[in-house]
C-alpha cells in the first residue's frame, strides 16, 4: 500500500516545485518496500549482492529526482516503472565498466524485460570529482544557500531555514554566494576541462 | 571578465524568467559578446556544482531513511522528585503499577499475533507489477477484485488459474493474498507454498516472507515449519527480506511480546 497515497501527476509536480513538496514525494517513493525489493533481486540475480541493490535504489533514486526537477521525464511510464528502469540501466552500466568485455557486456539494456530506456547522462568519475572539489571549495553555508535555491526553496523559507534575518538577506547572501562559485571555478586551472565535455 | 556584470541576465536567461524580447537580443548579444558567452558557459558549470551538492544532500537523506527502517523506538523515562521518603516510595509504587499496567497494554497492542502481523503486513501494490497492457493480463479480473477490495471474488478468481496456465505462480501469491486477508490462513499458506515452489524469481521471496506472516496472523508462531523457515530467511544474506525477518525474529524472542501474547 502506498503511504501517503500519491498519483504520478502528484509526484512529479511535487518534486518539480521542489522545496519540502519534494522531500515528501521522493520519501514516498523511497518508501515502496516492493520496489526495493524487485531492485535489489535484479542486482542480485545480475552478480551484485544487497549492498549493492540498495546503492542502485539510491542512485536510481538521485537520477529520478533530478529529471523530474529537469523536465527529463515526460510521464511516459508510471513512475516507479521509471525508476526501476533506471536501476537496472546503471547496474547494468556499472558491470559493463567493470567486466569491459566480459560476458554481461553481451546482454544490451534493448534484450531486457522492459522497453523504457530513461534519458541518463553518465557523468566520468573525473569530471564528478572535479565538480566536488570546486563545490568543497565554497565553503558549508553557501552550499547550503545555494542547494536550497537550486531546489527553488523561496527565500523565506531560505531565510527562515538557514537564520537569516530577512529574506533580502538570504537573497543577498545567495548572490554573493553565486558569485563566489562563479570567481572559484573561473580561476580554477582546470576549467577548460570542464568547459570542453 | 565581469562576472558580476552579467550574472543577473545570465540567470534570467539561464531560468527561463527573461522576457521573450529580450531572450532575443540576449540571443544576439551572445553570438558577438565573448565575455557574455563565457559568463553563461561559467554559469551552467556553476549550476553543474551545485547539482552535485544537492545529489549528495539527497544521498545523505536516503541513507538516513535507510537507518531509520531499522532503527529501534527508544524509550525514555521521566523523573520523580518529591521529598518525604513514604510519598516517594507510594509514587514509586503507584508508577511501578501503572507503568506495569501500561507495559501490558502497550506490549499487547505491540507484540500480540495480531499487531505484530498489523506491523509487518502490506497488501500488495498491483499497479507496480501490472503491465501497461492491463486488457492483455490473464490476471487483470484478479488484479482488479483485489484493488477494489473484493478479496472473495479475488480468491475465487486466482483459484480458477491451473498450473498448466501462464502466470500460475503470479496467480498463486495473489491467492495467498486475497486468502490471508479473508482469514482463509490454510488456503493462504497452501497458496504461498505452491508459489514457492515454482520459483519464479520476482514472487518465490515475496511468497516466503507472506507465509510467515501467514503463520503469524493464524497464530502459529511455534509451528516448526514457521521457524525453520524464519530461521532461514533471517540467516541468509542475500534475502530481499532478511532485515523483516530479523526484525521479526527480535520481536518474536522479546520480552515484550513474553508480556503481550
Amino acid at each position: 500500500m502506498k503511504k501517503p497515497d500519491f498519483t504520478d501527476e502528484q509526484l512529479v509536480a511535487a518534486i518539480s516545485a521542489g522545496g519540502q513538496a519534494r522531500e515528501i514525494a521522493l520519501k514516498a517513493i523511497y518508501d515502496d518496500g516492493d520496489l526495493k525489493r524487485m531492485v535489489a533481486a535484479f542486482v542480485r540475480n545480475h552478480q551484485g549482492n544487497a549492498t549493492d541493490g540498495q546503492d542502485m535504489f539510491h542512485e536510481g533514486m538521485i537520477v529520478l529526482d533530478r529529471n523530474i526537477r529537469e523536465g527529463k521525464f515526460r510521464g511516459e511510464a508510471p513512475v516507479k516503472g521509471y525508476l526501476y528502469s533506471i536501476c537496472r540501466f546503471l547496474w547494468m552500466n556499472q558491470l559493463r565498466k567493470q567486466a569491459h568485455t566480459s560476458s554481461v557486456a553481451e546482454v544490451p539494456i534493448a534484450q531486457e524485460p522492459d522497453h523504457l530506456t530513461p534519458e541518463i547522462a553518465l557523468m566520468t568519475e573525473e569530471r564528478k570529482g572535479l565538480l566536488n572539489r570546486l563545490l568543497k571549495e565554497l565553503g558549508e553555508r553557501c552550499q547550503q544557500i545555494l542547494e536550497l535555491w537550486k531546489l527553488s526553496y523561496s527565500m523565506e523559507e531560505i531565510a527562515e531555514t538557514l537564520g537569516f534575518s530577512s529574506p533580502d538577506m538570504a537573497r543577498k547572501a545567495k548572490y554573493r554566494c553565486h558569485v563566489s562559485l562563479l570567481e572559484i571555478i573561473r580561476n580554477n586551472p582546470h576549467v577548460e576541462q570542464l568547459l570542453s565535455r | 571578465m565581469d562576472v558580476e556584470r552579467y550574472m543577473e541576465r545570465v540567470e534570467q536567461y539561464t531560468l527561463g524568467t527573461m522576457p521573450p524580447a529580450e531572450r532575443a537580443a540576449f540571443e544576439a548579444e551572445l553570438a558577438t559578446n565573448t565575455e557574455l558567452r563565457d559568463t553563461l558557459d561559467l554559469y551552467r558549470l556553476g549550476q553543474e556544482v551545485i547539482e552535485q551538492g544537492v545529489e549528495a544532500d539527497l544521498r545523505r537523506k536516503m541513507q538516513a531513511w535507510a537507518a531509520t527502517e531499522t532503527a529501534a523506538p527508544v524509550m525514555t523515562a521521566s523523573r520523580i522528585n518529591l521529598r518525604p521518603m513514604w510519598i516517594r516510595l507510594a509514587a514509586a509504587a503507584s508508577v511501578v503499577l501503572v507503568l506495569g499496567w501500561f507495559s501490558v497494554q502497550w506490549a499487547g497492542q505491540h507484540y500480540s499475533d495480531k499487531a505484530l502481523f498489523a506491523g509487518q503486513y502490506a497488501t500488495p501494490e498491483a499497479s507496480t507489477l501490472r503491465s501497461a497492457t492491463a486488457a492483455e493480463n490473464p490476471l487483470e479480473p484478479g488484479f482488479k477484485a483485489l484493488e477494489d477490495k473484493q478479496l472473495q471474488t479475488a480468491e475465487n478468481f486466482f483459484k480458477t488459474v491451473s498450473p498448466d496456465q501462464e502466470r500460475y505462480a503470479e496467480a498463486q501469491y495473489y491467492l495467498g493474498h486475497s486468502a490471508l486477508q479473508l482469514g482463509h490462513f490454510d488456503l493462504a499458506k497452501d497458496a504461498f507454498q505452491t508459489c514457492i515452489r515454482q520459483n519464479e524469481v520476482k514472487f518465490s521471496e515475496k511468497a516466503q516472507w507472506n507465509l510467515l506472516l501467514t503463520y503469524v496472523a493464524a497464530g502459529e508462531t511455534d509451528n516448526t515449519d514457521f521457524r525453520q523457515l524464519l530461521d532461514a530467511l533471517r540467516n541468509d544474506n542475500g534475502h530481499s527480506y532478511q532485515r523483516e525477518a530479523q526484525a521479526l525474529y527480535g520481536k518474536l524472542e522479546s520480552f515484550w511480546r513474553r508480556i503481550g501474547k
